[in-house]
C-alpha cells in the first residue's frame, strides 16, 4: 500500500496548493473582499470500547465517516459584494447664516464606502422642505449644484469617527472651479471624501426661515458608473452576488441653511422741548420747538450695514438746524452707546458726505440719515435718530 | 490491479479535497458520520406581514453577516462512541460571536492557538506587556467535549456563530 499512499499524498498536495490559491485574497479592514472563499472543516475524536479511533473530518452535504486527515472536505461559501455607502452632513446643525440674495452658499457632506468592494458614485442634490434640526424649512434654495472635493479620497482613520462624520481635514474647503467633479469614478472600501452642495438664497426669503437641501449618493459600477443590480433571487453559493445594504444602493442626508436678515422695529416719538411761552409743561403751539426721536431696533438675526432712514416732516413744521453739538450739527445719531452728529444740508445733496441731507418736494421736507453716520446696526442693537422742528 | 487501486485512491483524494462528495473508502469507514453546514438567518415576511426568521443555507454573505456553523456527529456503528470530542477552527476571515457556541451535553472550551483550551476566563492576551482577557473575536478554535457516550444511531450537535469580517 505504500506506493498508493504516496500517490494519494501527491493528489492531496495538489489540492492543498489549489486551496491556497483560493484563500490568498486579502481581507481589508472594511470587510472581506468579494469572491473570497470561506472554508470550514470540523473534526471529531472519539473512542470505541475504550480504544481511541482515528480522527474523522467533516464534509458538507451527506457528511464524511472515513477516518484520516486526507478525508472529509470543507464546507464553504463565497463572500458576496456588499454595496454600502454612508453619507452624513458634517455640521450636525443648521449651516451658518445665509442672507437673502446671497450666492454660492456651501453645505458640506461626508461620504464613505462601507462596502467591501470599490464602487463608483453618482450624486444628486435637491431642495426639500420639512422639519430638520427642529426647524420647519419653507424656503427653496435655487441654483443647487454639487461638487466633489478635489483632494484625492482619504482612507483609514481620517474616514472614521465614533460620532458619525469625522472632521474634515484642516485646510480642506470648497473652492468654486477647483472642486468641480460631480461624480466619483472609484471609491475604494473604507475610503471617504467630502461633497459640497452649493446653492443661492432667494432674494425674497424672510428672516428666521430655513431651507433644506438633500444630497443623494447612488453606488454605481466603478469607472463606467453603470447602474448596479442587486441579486435578490436564489444565491449561487459558489458565485459573487451583489447585495445592497440600502434600497436601490442609494443613501441620502440633509442639511439646512438658516436664513437671517435684519428686521427693524421702528418707533417714532416726539417731545415739545420749548414753546418759548411757558416755563414748563410746554405746549405744541406755533413757534414751539419739537424734538422727534426715531428709534430703530434690529430684531433680525444679522447686522444691518446699509441702513438708511428717511422721514417726511409734517407740513406744519419746519426743520430746525444747528440743534446739537453746540450748534454745529443738525441731527443726533446714537448707535448703541455712541452718539455722533451730522449736518443735514438742504437741497438734496450730502455735501460733506456725513450721511445726512434734506430734500424738499411739493412742500414736504424729507430728512435722510444713512451711512456713514449709521455705519452698522448689530443684531439686537438699535439706533436713535433725533432732530428738531419748529411748529409753524 | 495495483495500478487500478492507485487510481481509485487518487480519485478519492481529489474528491475529498473540495468537491464535497462522499469520500468513503471501502472498508475504512469510521463510526461517526461528521457533517458541517453553514446557515444564515433569513427574515421572511408572509402575506399577513408577519415576520419569521428561518435558517437558510449561507447565501448572500457579506461582511457583518453572522453565519451559523453546525456540526453533527452521527454514530453509525452498533457500539456506543465514547469521549466524543468535536474540534472546529473558526474559519479564516470570520470572528467568533461571543456566547454563541452550544452543544447539548457538552463542555465547551476555546483556544487562541489550537493547543491550550479553556473557558473564556482562562484565555488571556498579552497586549502592551500586560495580560488582558481575550475578546471572543480572538478565539481561533472551539471544542465540544461530550460528557456521555454517543449511543448507536444517536447524533450529537455542536453549533457556533461567526461573523464575516
Amino acid at each position: 500500500m505504500s506506493f498508493s499512499f504516496k500517490q494519494f499524498k501527491r493528489a492531496s498536495a495538489a489540492c492543498v496548493a489549489l486551496g491556497s490559491l483560493i484563500v490568498s485574497g486579502q481581507a481589508l479592514a472594511g470587510g472581506t473582499i468579494p469572491g473570497q472563499s470561506v472554508d470550514n472543516i470540523a473534526s471529531v475524536n472519539y473512542s470505541v470500547g475504550g480504544v481511541a479511533q482515528t480522527v474523522i473530518r467533516s464534509a458538507p452535504g451527506a457528511g464524511n465517516s472515513t477516518p484520516g486527515a486526507g478525508f472529509g472536505s470543507v464546507t464553504t461559501f463565497v463572500v458576496d459584494r456588499k454595496v454600502d455607502l454612508y453619507v452624513q452632513e458634517v455640521s450636525g446643525n443648521a449651516t451658518s447664516p445665509v442672507s437673502p440674495g446671497s450666492t454660492n452658499q456651501v453645505t458640506t457632506f461626508f461620504l464613505r464606502n462601507d462596502g467591501n468592494d470599490t464602487q463608483g458614485v453618482n450624486l444628486n442634490a435637491a431642495s426639500v422642505t420639512g422639519l430638520l434640526f427642529t426647524h420647519n424649512a419653507t424656503v427653496v434654495m435655487t441654483n443647487i449644484r454639487y461638487f466633489v472635493e478635489s483632494t484625492v479620497a482619504a482612507t483609514g482613520p481620517t474616514c472614521t469617527s465614533a460620532g458619525g462624520a469625522p472632521a474634515q481635514p484642516g485646510g480642506m474647503q470648497f473652492t468654486l472651479g477647483t472642486d468641480a467633479a460631480t461624480s466619483i469614478p472609484t471609491l475604494a472600501p473604507d475610503s471617504c471624501t467630502w461633497i459640497y452642495v452649493v446653492a443661492d438664497t432667494p432674494i425674497g426669503a424672510l428672516n428666521s426661515t430655513w431651507a433644506n437641501v438633500e444630497l443623494t449618493a447612488i453606488a454605481r459600477a466603478p469607472i463606467t458608473l453603470a447602474a448596479l443590480t442587486a441579486n435578490t433571487g436564489v444565491d449561487n453559493i459558489a458565485a459573487i452576488d451583489v447585495v445592497f445594504a440600502d434600497p436601490a444602493a442609494t443613501v441620502t442626508d440633509r442639511d439646512q441653511y438658516a436664513i437671517v436678515t435684519a428686521a427693524f422695529n421702528v418707533v417714532k416719538a416726539h417731545q415739545v422741548i420749548d414753546d418759548f411761552v411757558s416755563t414748563s409743561n410746554y405746549k405744541p403751539i406755533p413757534g414751539a420747538r419739537v424734538e422727534y426721536t426715531l428709534t430703530l431696533t434690529n430684531n433680525g438675526g444679522a447686522a444691518a450695514d446699509t441702513v438708511s432712514i428717511t422721514d417726511a416732516l409734517p407740513i406744519q413744521t419746519a426743520f430746525f438746524p444747528t440743534a446739537y453739538n453746540g450748534g454745529a450739527s443738525d441731527v443726533s445719531v446714537t448707535v448703541g452707546a455712541t452718539t455722533t452728529f451730522c449736518i443735514a444740508e438742504a437741497g438734496g445733496t450730502d455735501g460733506n458726505g456725513d450721511g445726512c441731507f434734506r430734500t424738499t418736494a411739493s412742500g414736504v421736507t424729507t430728512l435722510t440719515v444713512r451711512n456713514p453716520v449709521i455705519a452698522s446696526v448689530p443684531s439686537g442693537g438699535s439706533v436713535a435718530v433725533r432732530f428738531r422742528v419748529t411748529i409753524q | 490491479m495495483i495500478k487500478r487501486t492507485r487510481n481509485i485512491l487518487a480519485a478519492a483524494a481529489l474528491l475529498a479535497c473540495g468537491l464535497g462528495s462522499q469520500a468513503y473508502a471501502q472498508g475504512v469507514q469510521g463510526c461517526i458520520l461528521l457533517k458541517s453546514t453553514a446557515e444564515i438567518a433569513k427574515e421572511v415576511v408572509d402575506a399577513k406581514g408577519v415576520k419569521t426568521v428561518t435558517m437558510v443555507p449561507a447565501d448572500k454573505v457579506v461582511p457583518g453577516v453572522e453565519v451559523t456553523w453546525t456540526v453533527t456527529a452521527n454514530n453509525i456503528c452498533k457500539q456506543p462512541s465514547e469521549k466524543v470530542t468535536i474540534n472546529n477552527a473558526v474559519p479564516a476571515h470570520m470572528s467568533y460571536v461571543a456566547s454563541s457556541a452550544s452543544g447539548a451535553g457538552s463542555d465547551i472550551t476555546f483556544s487562541l492557538d489550537g493547543k491550550t483550551f479553556g473557558g473564556p476566563a482562562q484565555l488571556t492576551v498579552i497586549e502592551n506587556g500586560a495580560a488582558r482577557p481575550a475578546h471572543a473575536g480572538e478565539y481561533k478554535h472551539v471544542r465540544w467535549v461530550f460528557k456521555d457516550s454517543l449511543a448507536p444511531g444517536a447524533t450529537a450537535v455542536a453549533r457556533f456563530r461567526a461573523v464575516l469580517n
